[in-house]
């Protein structure tokens, strides 16, 4: 049993040594030849302005969100979804699951009609909006 | 020898091991390796174009010449770098994509002196969730290089990258569910073995199968999902500020995992190293042959499957930002529960 995961150790060993070496291999040959002005953060040729690591859109935490919240779901799911076709009562089983996932579903309706899923969010324009 | 592995039966295992290790991690990177060039000639055929065809014949030197001038190549790192993240990020993108191969069938278990050896490196009971657990790995890779680029493209495909290959994450774990409700069992060799002589998932799941393919483009950072470098829009996305042998690794760990992904439709949905009307039987009446005829037809439905990459990239255009999350979240979703219930009531004793 645990014999598969040394095999999995030999294997990550092999991986990073196939990262590594290219890597290391290059340091030795390539020509180092630095000067402020190519050292300077890629904008098109623009100066840039201020530092790149700011606040950004907060659209990406809400999603990130909503991501561990359903991934935890999931990983609810793969047990069951293992023992489903050994059940003694398979009709159950699909109900007591589909329960389940219609608890999910029903996370997922509440965001959508929050609007949290929408990327472009719009808002009650009604009022502005002239009679089209 | 075969009194002497009777014996020592972890000898074997060691040399069988470490054997699989050479030759699969040899598979991968020669085919990680000739993709682009697979792909430079696919889309000059489709745009009636030559092609590469100057380094060697038909320019299949392409890929030597190209990894030798990433080792020759200066390397400017831009001064307003993370130095260790920008450093680790490339290879944060490779190795979990290399590692996802660990459990990866690659043909029916072959006999030598009298044991027997699993064709995949390590034949672990929980396949998939290590394939899961490895595989989102690669979203570190991607975002680090991101910020640790500290320049504005970058971070723009950084953050991008990273709300889209967890969004997809999820209709790519909910699509397989169906596949274990059928099979009663994470490990790949079983799942193998239960679609050989008997319905490939594809066929008895079409949902389930829709979704991880378009789950596996996004997972990838593939056309029409390749927000994240989107070269009209942000330059190079994520890796704009790196050059040489690490932007060499970002390319390589982009291949790898289409590698990677092609392999797990071909052993999840597609039937593995399975032939049409052959069973498991008639595999083992042939003996080490049919594990020569599993790991062929595995090979041509992986080979298949890396030429759709190729034919949806210049077929599909980019999706927009918001496109792509309605996608993900109102269609795919939904789309992979329905397909769970699907395989629940297919799976029902009439």
């Amino acid at each position: 049993m645990l014999q598969d995961y040394h095999a999995v150790l030999v294997f990550l060993i092999t991986g990073v040594a196939m990262v590594c070496t290219p890597l290391i291999l290059g340091l030795l040959f390539r020509p180092k030849n630095d000067y402020a002005e190519k050292t300077m953060p890629y904008e098109c040729g623009e100066d840039p302005i201020g530092d790149a690591q700011i606040r950004f859109d907060m659209r990406f935490y809400t999603t990130a969100l909503i991501f561990i919240i359903f991934e935890v779901e999931i990983a609810f799911m793969f047990p069951w979804a293992h023992v489903f076709n050994s059940a003694p009562d398979k009709l159950f089983a699909l109900g007591a699951g589909l329960i389940f996932i219609f608890i999910v579903f029903l996370g997922l309706i509440v965001d959508w009609a929050k609007g949290d899923l929408d990327w472009v969010k719009t808002f009650d324009t009604n009022k502005r909006r002239v009679q089209d | 020898m075969n009194e002497f592995f009777a014996e020592y039966p972890l000898v074997f295992t060691m040399a069988t091991t470490l054997a699989k290790i050479v030759l699969f991690t040899h598979i991968g990177l020669i085919l990680a390796a000739y993709m682009p060039w697979v792909e430079r000639k696919v889309s000059a055929w489709m745009q009636d174009r030559v092609g590469p065809n100057r380094v060697g014949y038909a320019g299949l030197g392409q890929p030597i010449a190209d990894a030798l001038k990433f080792i020759f190549k200066e390397d400017p790192v831009p001064g307003h770098v993370d130095k260790v993240l920008f450093t680790l990020a490339p290879a944060l993108t490779v190795i979990p994509a290399i590692l996802v191969l660990a459990v990866v069938p690659f043909a029916p278990a072959v006999s030598l002196f009298g044991q027997t050896a699993q064709m995949a490196i390590a034949d672990l009971s929980v396949g998939i969730l290590f394939v899961f657990a490895f595989s989102s790995l690669a979203v570190y890779g991607i975002t680090l290089a991101g910020w640790a680029s500290n320049s504005k493209y970058p971070l723009i495909g950084g953050v991008r990258s990273a709300a889209q290959m967890v969004s997809y994450e999820l209709c790519l774990g909910l699509s397989v569910v169906g596949v274990f409700m059928a099979a009663q069992t994470l490990r790949l060799t079983d799942i193998v073995e239960l679609q050989v002589d008997g319905y490939w998932n594809m066929f008895t799941q079409p949902i389930g199968f829709l979704v991880f393919v378009i789950a596996a483009f996004a997972e990838t950072n593939r056309l029409p999902f390749d927000l994240p470098e989107a070269e009209t829009e942000l330059v190079a996305g994520y890796h704009t500020e790196y050059g040489s042998m690490k932007f060499a690794m970002f390319f390589a760990g982009e291949y790898m995992a289409m590698f990677v992904f092609s392999c797990l439709v071909a052993v999840l949905f597609m039937g593995g190293w399975d032939v049409p009307f052959m069973s498991n039987e008639s595999f083992a009446a042939l003996g080490n042959w049919g594990a020569a005829l599993g790991f062929v037809a595995f090979l041509t439905k992986v080979l298949l499957f890396l030429f759709f990459y190729v034919w949806v990239r210049f077929t599909i255009p980019r999706f927009k930002f918001d496109q792509l999350m309605h996608l993900g979240w109102k269609v795919l979703i939904p789309l992979s529960l329905l397909n769970i219930l699907w395989a629940g009531l297919w799976n029902m004793p009439s």
